[in-house]
Order: C-alpha cells, then structure tokens, then sequence
C-alpha cells in the first residue's frame, strides 16, 4: 500500500480526467485503469456557455479528488485557487502546478516553492509538480509537502523518461513519495519509472489521446503493477562485461588432444 | 420590491435588495455543490452563503471544477 499524508492506495497508478472525447469515456477509462487518486481543474464558470458537470459522477465513483492549481502563474495565483478547490471540493488535498510558460510547461520552481510552504502552513495537503531536481524536491520536502511530483518530459509531450538520472537521485533521497508526473507516454515507460522505485505515476494525456482509452487505462494499471512488483523483486546487477549464466570450461576441449 | 444590480462572472444582474447569496445563485440556477463563490477577491465559505446580503455594485466570480491533468 502506498501512503501519502492521511490517505492509503492500492493502486499506484494516478490519472488525470483531460483530453477525453466524452466524460462518459473518462469515467470508463477512469474505472478501467483502477486508479484512486484523479486529478481535475478549477476554472471560472462562463454562465452563458453553461457548465458539464463532471464532478458528480466522479464523486459517486469514490475516488479521492486531486485538484491542481493549472493557471495559475505565481505563488499568489496558486494559493488562491487551492483555496477555492478546497471551498469546491471539500479536500485540502492540492497538485500545486504554476507553469508560466505556454510552450514547455515548465513547472517555476520559485513560485512553486513560495506557494508550497504557505499552503504546508494552512494545513493543505501538498504535492507539487515540479521539474526533476533533486535539490528543489528535497526543499519542498522539508517544507511538509506530502509528496513531489517530478516531471518525465514536458506535460502532454509522451516523451517519457527524458529525466531518468535525476528521478533517480529524487527517489534516492526523497523521505515522501515520488510521483512521476508528466510526459509518460507509454506502458513501458510508466513500467520503467515504477522499477526505478517510484512510488506512483500520474499518466493523462497517454491514456485519454490513445485510440482506444479504456484498453490504454487497463494496460497502464497492468504496467504499473508489474514494474512496482519488479522493483520489490529487486533488480539484479547490470554489468558493463557479460556475466556466463551456463558452465564456462571449455567442453569440447578432448577433440584438439 | 427594490432591486439591485450586481456584476455575476462579468454579466450584470438584477436582485431583490434583501437578496442572500444563497438565494441568489438559486435564481440563477447555480449547482449550489460544484462552485465556489469569490466576492471582491476574497473566497466567501458556502456557510456563510445564506447569511450574507449582496450588495449593490457586488463583483461575483463563480468558479466551478473542469477535466484536468
């Protein structure tokens, strides 16, 4: 069982709730993937335009609500909106998510941190998304985040593990789950990031922009759970020179005599 | 009865003057349990939605939660 703060999860696998052709689709694909942990968004209403309510069938399902504070373009922004996802949502459970930038997405780690401790003080549960920095992880950690959040490669880019050597450094030295969030494309890579010793993978876009998202959703849960099971294993040791696994004499030796 | 005016996600609308909060996002057919009430810049608790009386010139920000990643 993974635990982060007050909370218990038996599946490792969290997901987010964008990009899908249809909430009925997302709510399938959500169940498929056994996730119980799901990430949404805040966002002021346009009365005109109406509103699809996608709350209430995502609460019946009972899964714990994540919501994040994407929008929000400092430390001020994001404290506000986690304060108005707690007032919406009834949990003080918050992705802390401030990326300035519209091409990359780059998570700003100053802001991200300033808000962080404020929202540590307030009582909030906090994971924040953040690039793969080990320093900066180790920062929010002493700050009373209840996990770190990251990345892969960029949000939505499915390039996959592009920060390897440094998720490993974060797990290394993290005394709080490591998530890894964005960029997971794949299975495999999501497979990858749980035998390095992740202790979850947030997948979305992966899972919602695939052909088939509810068979996407069984696979990543079927991935997830084998590399975390790979990981308790215990990989064995990789060598830069090959290691025999038959006999090594030399066997037909007699036929030179 | 008089009424007044108050900005509500930037459409102007008319309320009774001794209109709650509550009872205003009612007229408006707000679902009351998904949104979150911004009133001058500052989060206003659903608690307190049924004992605050708007005001005329109020700025109103609903927020409400969408799919996200």
């Amino acid at each position: 069982m993974l635990t982060i703060g007050d909370s218990q999860f038996s599946s490792r696998l969290f997901t987010g709730t964008g990009k899908f052709a249809s909430a009925d689709q997302m709510l399938a694909a959500l169940a498929a993937s056994g996730s119980q942990l799901v990430t949404l968004a805040m966002k002021r209403l346009d009365l005109k335009a109406g509103f699809d309510d996608i709350l209430a069938p995502i609460r019946q399902s009972g899964v714990k609500l994540l919501p994040n504070t994407s929008g929000a373009r400092n430390a001020k922004e994001a404290i506000f909106v986690a304060e108005l996802a707690r007032e919406v949502l009834g949990t003080s459970w918050v992705k802390l998510e401030i990326h300035p930038d519209p091409k990359y997405l780059m998570p700003d780690p100053i802001e991200t941190f300033n808000a962080a401790k404020v929202l540590c003080e307030r009582g909030f549960t906090v994971l924040p998304y953040v690039h793969a920095d080990p320093v900066l992880c180790r920062n929010l950690e002493s700050v009373g985040c209840a996990a770190v959040m990251p990345l892969g490669s960029p949000i939505g880019s499915n390039r996959g593990l592009e920060t390897a050597a440094f998720l490993k450094m974060i797990i290394e030295q993290a005394n709080v789950p490591v998530v890894v969030d964005a960029g997971i494309g794949s299975p495999s890579q999501a497979m990858a990031a749980m035998e390095m010793g992740a202790s979850a993978v947030l997948v979305n876009t992966a899972i919602a922009a695939s052909r088939d998202p509810v068979k996407m959703a069984l696979c990543f849960a079927d991935a997830v759970s084998t590399g975390r099971k790979a990981y308790e294993a215990g990989l064995a040791q990789v060598h830069q020179r090959a290691i025999g696994t038959s006999p090594q004499q030399a066997l037909t030796a007699f036929l030179s005599e | 009865m008089s009424e007044i005016s108050l900005s509500l996600n930037g459409q102007l609308i008319q309320v009774p003057a001794n209109a709650s909060l509550l009872s205003m996002l009612e007229d408006q057919q707000i679902t009351l349990d998904s949104v979150a009430l911004v009133r001058a810049g500052e989060v206003v608790p659903k608690s307190l939605w049924a004992l605050t009386l708007c005001e005329a010139g109020d700025v109103i920000e609903l927020f409400g939660v969408v799919a996200g990643g």
